[in-house]
């Protein structure tokens, strides 16, 4: 294992890695701090470009610094302007942003950063240490315990999803719909193609991400015209908010155990870590009366969960090649076109790989934190940005990309198509991450039932962990319809 | 013009134009790759043999192409290589430009033939290929006691479509040899295969990677049954063949002329094509690009860790004539074929003349 750790290390320390590395950590960042560019936006974006990269390292280096981070710079906007630059910095805002107000952005700022890197390390650790049990946890399972996680991830991330779980299953249904679109995988036979052969490789999700994520966000962009937001005051305290992160270690360790933890479990993403972790602290601290108005404890909870989350999302996705959220759902994409190839491999053969992400993991936090803490002030004030310099860019790059992998022109048709789906989708509150997860999902989904089925017959419904795994999963339904979902953990952004 | 309207359309033509300038600016006269990009569409899912081949062909093929162009990767799994043939035979153009990664199984489902079949493999362009050791079948070690007993529950063995070569070896061996077979296919590939078998959710499957081979028994999963070869592999002397262990109940006649017409040519393992209709000239480049390729060291190197000793590189013609002769079997001989995949459950389809 040192042997591969070795290997991983030195992989992603290579000159180019390294460069890749900054390239994602310096765009992920930047995502972060635009608000209505969202990371999945961005990872559907750049997946075209990716996919034709050769080097697995390079990806990683690319794909996972850049998903690493975009947490840590997202917290700008939720502290200074009240809007969240990702999904997973909603919680970031109850309190950071009233810091602001208060004149202590500097504090809540630097707080929210070594935060993040804490977390984000914490996530790597769990990466790594779940590696011993990961082998004989992937082995004990079979097809039917594999069709029970992906029926879970899809449905969690649709009863999540906002107030509107019903529409969070329905788009689930209709991304699994998607996916059976083409020639079926065992058979070859055609399904919904309506003999046009366009249909036969299926949908491409490169173009339903585009469309679903990246279009639509950037309308919104476009029609908030003028400046990104205006800012408010940078304050004071930046020292301060380095040492509460010390001072509230025991607050950022088990917010940071609950975002590994979400991360692990499949559908879960960062927009409910933060909640969660929020949550947990205005449950457990003493003297809990500032929450709300401007206590730094609500900053490190949401920001140090929401980073340790990314290492538990990659357990899932690296051992079983079922991706915790729409993020890893699109990095996964890259890895497999790659030759990445997740399932007991990353923990044999491709372990380096495996040690290359966890790295990755690392050194892109602390990449991400020196950059947030030396140029805070000039960041702040890409806020100010006007809106027609950045979006003309961002459509060029999203028609390019979608014409590129295939340079057929129905795919640009294809993309309109979901663009006005993913607009639509946005505008009646309808949540698009179950639809992309649905069509990610709808494959696997469909081939373990298949296999579980000829192999077992109905025998597999009564295996013991299949019966666990129903009952955890419709518990998981259940808990948040019967709390009332109390903390309104919300996907619709997403 | 509004100062903002300027500055979008100024950002946009940059984005969109920058790359097509900068290639105008530098064109000459150059060979027909250069600076161009190849699509290597792998008829697989990513970690297989065909995957493995393919893999290490989109390696070294630029360096002994003129013009050195880049090459992007793309797997195509499902249906056996079906949806794979089907699209390049219908949807890429023959510019020299989009290749393919095919295997047996591609020229084994045609010869099934059914509605899915829409390609037909004596139309490729070959370039060249690559062929392994034959394959070694496993099974594991929970399973061996219910292998030729008929009363107890059957050994499962699994397949990605229930037509690969191997597959006739354990069809003649239930038939034969009163193996207690069931099969079940739909894999994607062979990486699903070796996890499946591992997890226990199948009990028997053939590779040809050596490496995988030794990594199973060492870990204790499986035993290794028969190797399909019609003499004993070298890096394996203690294995028996098919035909040794079929012995005095080997068949004769139309049975066995069907098992092999199944079971196929050594030769027909992994090999690479262009589409019909692409120009003689830059088939010529790329079979000779190929050739060049499969005599450099490192290939060789590379090679021998994937698949073991004893894999080699195959002619296009040679391939090409193997393909003819593989789909040019009897009726009789597919009719047999036929009679016996329904017997055992597997997928049958129409037979392609």
């Amino acid at each position: 294992m040192l042997e591969a750790a070795m290997e991983g290390l030195t992989g992603v320390l290579q000159p180019e890695a390294l460069m890749f590395m900054c390239l994602g950590v310096l765009i992920g960042s930047l995502v972060g701090f635009l608000p209505g560019i969202g990371g999945p936006s961005t990872l559907a974006i750049m997946l075209p470009f990716v996919m034709t990269m050769k080097d697995p390292l390079l990806v990683i280096a690319l794909l996972v610094g850049m998903d690493a981070v975009g947490n840590t710079a997202s917290a700008f906007t939720s502290i200074l302007i009240s809007v969240p630059g990702s999904s997973g910095s909603q919680a970031t805002i109850l309190d950071g942003h009233p810091m602001a107000k208060n004149g202590e952005a500097a504090r809540a700022l630097s707080a929210s950063f070594v935060a993040s890197l804490l977390g984000g390390l914490f996530g790597a650790l769990v990466l790594f240490a779940s590696l011993p049990v990961l082998r004989p946890l992937v082995l004990s399972f079979s097809s039917p315990e594999f069709f029970i996680l992906t029926l879970w991830g899809i449905s969690m991330v649709g009863i999540l999803s906002g107030n509107a779980p019903i529409k969070g299953i329905l788009a689930g249904i209709l991304g699994v719909l998607i996916a059976t679109v083409g020639l079926d995988a065992k058979s070859g036979i055609e399904r919904f193609s309506f003999n046009v052969s366009y249909f036969w490789e299926g949908i491409d999700l490169v173009l339903v991400a585009l469309g679903i994520f990246g279009i639509p966000e950037v309308i919104d962009l476009a029609g908030r015209k003028g400046a990104i937001a205006k800012a408010e005051e940078f304050g004071r305290g930046y020292v301060q908010g380095i040492v509460d992160c010390f001072h509230h270690w025991w607050l950022l360790l088990r917010t940071s155990i609950i975002g590994a933890w979400v991360g692990f479990l499949p559908g879960l993403g960062s927009s409910v870590a933060d909640w969660f972790a929020y949550a947990h602290a205005v449950q457990t601290e003493k003297n809990r009366e500032n929450f709300g108005k401007g206590d730094v404890r609500g900053v490190i909870a949401s920001e140090g969960s929401n980073n340790a989350k990314e290492g538990g999302d990659y357990i899932p996705t690296l051992a079983f090649g079922i991706p915790g959220g729409t993020s890893t759902a699109l990095v996964l994409t890259a890895f497999i076109a790659v030759g990445i190839k997740p399932g007991p491999d990353m923990l044999t053969s491709q372990l380096n790989l495996t040690f290359a992400v966890i790295w990755t993991l690392v050194i892109a936090n602390i990449l991400a934190t020196a950059i947030c803490m030396v140029f805070a002030k000039p960041i702040a004030r890409v806020c100010f940005l006007p809106f027609y310099a950045i979006v003309p860019p961002i459509v060029a790059f999203i028609f390019i990309g979608a014409f590129a992998a295939n340079f057929h022109s129905y795919d640009l048709t294809a993309l309109m198509i979901f663009s006005l789906l993913g607009f639509f989708m946005r505008r009646y509150g309808w949540p698009r991450a179950p639809l992309v997860l649905g069509v990610v999902l709808g494959d696997k989904m469909e081939l373990y039932l298949w296999l579980s089925y000829t192999r077992y017959g109905l025998e597999w419904l009564a295996r013991p962990m299949v019966i666990v795994l129903i009952v955890l999963l419709l518990a998981s339904i259940a808990y948040p319809i019967i709390t009332g979902r109390k903390h309104k953990p919300s996907l619709a952004k997403a | 013009m509004s100062k903002k309207i300027l500055t979008s359309i100024l950002l946009t033509c940059l984005t969109v134009f920058s790359p097509t300038l900068t290639a105008a600016l530098c064109a000459t006269d150059q060979p027909f790759y250069e600076g161009k990009t190849i699509r290597f569409i792998i008829a697989s899912g990513p970690g297989g043999g065909t995957d493995t081949a393919g893999r290490l062909v989109a390696r070294f093929l630029p360096k002994y192409l003129a013009g050195n162009p880049k090459i992007i990767v793309q797997n195509m799994p499902g249906g056996g290589g079906t949806i794979a043939n089907n699209y390049f035979a219908n949807e890429v153009k023959p510019d020299g430009l989009t290749i393919m990664q095919d295997s047996s199984s591609g020229v084994a489902n045609f010869v099934r033939g059914g509605p899915t079949i829409k390609y037909d493999p004596r139309k490729l362009k070959l370039i060249g290929g690559v062929a392994r050791p034959g394959s070694l079948l496993l099974i594991r070690n929970d399973a061996q006691a219910r292998f030729t007993n008929r009363g107890a529950k059957p050994v499962v063995v699994g397949d990605t479509d229930g037509i690969r070569n191997w597959i006739a070896m354990t069809v003649w061996g239930a038939e034969y040899l009163g193996w207690n077979l069931r099969w079940i296919y739909g894999y994607p590939g062979s990486r699903e295969l070796q996890l499946a078998i591992r997890q226990g959710e199948i009990d028997l499957w053939a590779t040809q990677n050596a490496k995988l081979v030794n990594d199973l028994k060492r870990e204790g999963v499986t035993q290794i049954v028969v190797t399909e070869e019609d003499h004993r592999r070298e890096d394996f002397p203690d294995v028996p063949t098919f035909i040794e262990l079929l012995g005095t109940k080997k068949p004769t006649g139309l049975a066995w002329q069907a098992y092999l017409a199944w079971a196929g040519a050594p030769e027909l393992d992994k090999f690479l094509v262009a589409p019909e209709g692409t120009p003689d000239h830059l088939v010529k480049s790329l079979r000779d690009a190929f050739t060049k390729g499969m005599k450099d060291p490192e290939v060789d190197k590379e090679g021998d860790k994937f698949f073991g000793d004893g894999w080699k590189p195959i002619a296009a013609e040679k391939i090409e004539a193997v393909i003819r002769d593989h789909i040019a079997i009897p009726k009789e001989a597919k009719d047999f074929i036929t009679k016996l995949r329904q017997k055992y459950g597997l997928p049958v389809g129409e037979a392609k003349s």
